[in-house]
């Protein structure tokens, strides 16, 4: 902690007038309190108190959704903690988590933060506040404007790490889990048949070793380049895990979890593999903050992924799903495909993930489209795909090439017209993907609402 | 007709494998060869009609020219007898005299005189509108260098929009005979279906038809519109 100076006592005093108002004005002030502070001050991290205990969640996918799990079983087991679960996961909306429970001084009221962290505003996090733990889902290729690829990421992410952090890592993820490799740490991964696996994606992030070049040879994949391998030259391969799934149930929505203290029951909050990554990383990392088992296992079996990332509602007979599919990230819109064609039933799915921003003064570079697995979707199962917004034109023709027959496909230039081109009555269930933007998120729920609508009047009606 | 994708596992970034996707949907009774980085490649000893390669790593492009140094005087016999080659991104710096990368300089192939610079902790993105072979051409730009040399008498494309091997040029990338490097990606022939046809008819088909004409002619024209519009912005 730097010692503070009149510049820090000034912008303090600022941001947390600024926020009272903004919260008397009905507005979270998770972002702006941040910005503010290091526009006025921009070391202000550096002087605020670091808290006993700071951990962070970081990596390509899953990072939300494991904070979140991670904050609940906290908050039901009646820890105090300071959580950005509301906020915005760069360098602003860690200040403004941190900031809300600190002192006119900088003090941190709280002795435990668990703060989301986007990988690539680690140098502008971690040099003020270096974390004791850091849990890393996974690392895939992301936003290619941002983020580039894995090594460019895995490079950011390793010349941050502190030696002291205790590392949390996913070890059927050959790229995060070789992160700092000085460093302590756990792995958590799956050990059993998870049910859904492909290893039909197009593309794998790592295939030769990072060592000596050889290929990988891999013992077997469950998505994209997540699986286990090694080199067939040299002592590279996959770790041994701390913490594994060994068995699943998805009819009963239970599994078994081996972890250093027994092997133990969990409720899944989810049918989809990258939910029990999700679960069994928070699981992983509540134990080694030091949470009993018992109080993580009672915890789950309350706790439910986010509304904003996953929501699925039965009406008059047909199951009506939004989901967010992240736009510019090819492997989590890949993942929300693969569990599509798997889900039983016909369906018809609506594609509302172009880039809010590009659409208004630029034009999206559509190059991640050619990553993610839309073949997935040319199965007998998949009756409809309406696409919208501005590139619909450049979707439609991925869709073509991923062999989807023209007439199952329909461009619509609004999404919030979108549920007017939706064959309702055809299918057995509608998916509505969308983008991170709170802006396409509430697109998504008209065309959600409006779907409903009119399946309860037909519903009426028949 | 043989195609070759040279090491795929490694030149598949920024959605550049949709190249070949879409070339294979043109060309669906043509042979496309996969080269892995631990074999050799099929352009050595066979007649191959195009080369292609994508982006890649610094490690990996590092790998690739030690794999393609000792092939060098093959790949320039090739160039001379005008067989077809189209590396993107990256790819295209395999050829050059040399990469600087901060103190380190890494010699290329050597069959071009420029030179790449890499910037380590960013990565320059933008769009790229221009023309070649008279039909304008469109792209994305996503790169962790820029090209130096002199491209004015052997660019790929020449700029109306949007910055060209370095940000004080507007010609886009290198050509010789029927040799195309470029740093457009996004990817190239499936955002420029002339462009495509161009490429098709020079490996040797007679005709070339564009898999789904309809559906790649409105999207190219449909952005074709965005970049001519002078608001739209290119970085």
């Amino acid at each position: 902690m730097k010692k503070n100076t009149v510049r820090f006592y000034v912008t303090i005093t600022i941001v947390k007038i600024a926020t009272k108002i903004l919260k008397l004005l009905g507005r979270n002030a998770t972002h702006l309190p941040g910005w503010m502070a290091n526009k006025l001050c921009p070391d202000f991290l550096g002087h605020l108190e670091k808290p006993e205990r700071l951990v962070y969640i970081t990596g390509t996918n899953g990072k939300t959704t494991v904070s979140n799990l991670t904050a609940e079983v906290l908050k039901d087991n009646g820890y105090d903690y300071i959580n950005n679960a509301s906020g915005s996961n760069v360098s602003e909306g860690v200040v403004s988590a941190l900031l809300s429970k600190s002192s006119f001084f900088g003090k941190s009221r709280c002795k435990l933060a668990v703060l989301e962290v986007d990988e690539r505003y680690s140098p502008l996090i971690y040099p003020y506040m270096p974390p004791d733990y850091l849990l890393c889902t996974n690392l895939f290729r992301d936003s290619y404007k941002r983020n580039a690829h894995t090594e460019f990421i895995s490079g950011v992410l390793n010349s941050q790490i502190p030696k002291h952090t205790k590392l949390i890592l996913n070890g059927e993820d050959l790229i995060s889990n070789h992160l700092a490799m000085e460093n302590e740490r756990r792995y958590f991964g799956i050990n059993c048949p998870d049910g859904h696996s492909s290893s039909d994606n197009i593309i794998k992030d790592i295939v030769a070793c990072p060592n000596c070049g050889a290929l990988l040879k891999y013992d077997y994949i469950r998505y994209n380049h997540i699986g286990r391998a090694h080199c067939p030259n040299c002592d590279f391969g996959s770790p041994e895990l701390d913490y594994s799934v060994e068995k699943i149930d998805y009819e009963n929505q239970r599994c078994l979890i081996k972890m250093p203290g027994g092997t133990c029951e969990f409720k899944l909050i989810g049918s989809n593999v990258t939910d029990i990554y999700n679960m069994l990383a928070a699981i992983a990392l509540l134990s080694e903050l030091g949470l009993e088992v018992s109080q993580i296992q009672k915890s789950f079996e309350i706790i439910k992924v986010v509304e904003s990332r996953y929501y699925s509602e039965n009406v008059h007979g047909k199951e009506l799903v939004i989901s967010l599919a992240k736009g510019q990230n090819p492997i989590a819109c890949s993942r929300i495909c693969d569990f599509i064609r798997h889900e039983t039933g016909t369906k018809a799915v609506v594609c509302m993930m172009d880039d809010c921003y590009d659409a208004k003064e630029s034009s999206e570079n559509i190059a991640w489209i050619f990553d993610i697995d839309f073949e997935f979707l040319n199965d007998a199962s998949v009756k409809q795909i309406v696409l919208t917004g501005v590139r619909n034109a450049d979707y439609h023709l991925r869709l073509l090439m991923a062999g989807i027959p023209e007439e199952k496909i329909v461009l619509c230039d609004k999404e919030e017209d979108a549920a007017s081109y939706v064959d309702y009555a055809a299918v057995d269930k509608i998916y509505i993907l969308h983008d991170i933007y709170s802006v396409q998120y509430e697109n998504a729920k008209k065309v959600y609402q409006d779907l409903k609508n009119r399946l309860e009047e037909r519903g009426e009606e028949a | 007709m043989k195609i070759e994708i040279l090491f795929p596992e490694y030149g598949n970034l920024f959605g550049d494998l949709g190249n070949m996707m879409y070339l294979k949907a043109c060309l669906p009774d043509e042979e496309f060869i996969e080269t892995s980085i631990d074999s050799e490649p099929a352009f050595v000893t066979e007649d191959v009609n195009l080369i292609y390669m994508g982006p890649m790593t610094g490690k990996n492009q590092e790998a690739v020219i030690q794999k393609l140094l000792p092939y060098k005087d093959r790949i320039e016999e090739l160039i001379r007898k005008k067989k077809c080659f189209l590396f993107t991104g990256n790819a295209m710096e395999v050829f050059f005299r040399e990469i600087i990368d901060g103190e380190r300089r890494i010699e290329g192939l050597n069959i071009f005189d420029f030179s790449a610079v890499r910037v380590s902790d960013n990565y320059y993105t933008g769009n790229y509108y221009g023309e070649f072979n008279q039909r304008k051409v469109v792209g994305c730009k996503i790169q962790s260098s820029m090209a130096y040399g002199a491209n004015e008498h052997c660019y790929f494309a020449k700029g109306i929009r949007g910055t060209g091997i370095n940000r004080s040029s507007g010609y886009e990338g290198v050509r010789r005979q029927n040799f195309i490097g470029t740093y457009l990606v996004g990817p190239l022939l499936v955002m420029n279906p002339y462009f495509t046809q161009y490429l098709m008819y020079h490996m040797g088909v007679e005709k070339p038809k564009l898999a789904y004409d309809v559906a790649i002619k409105e999207a190219y024209h449909q952005r074709l519109t965005e970049f001519e519009n002078k608001r739209t912005v290119m970085e």
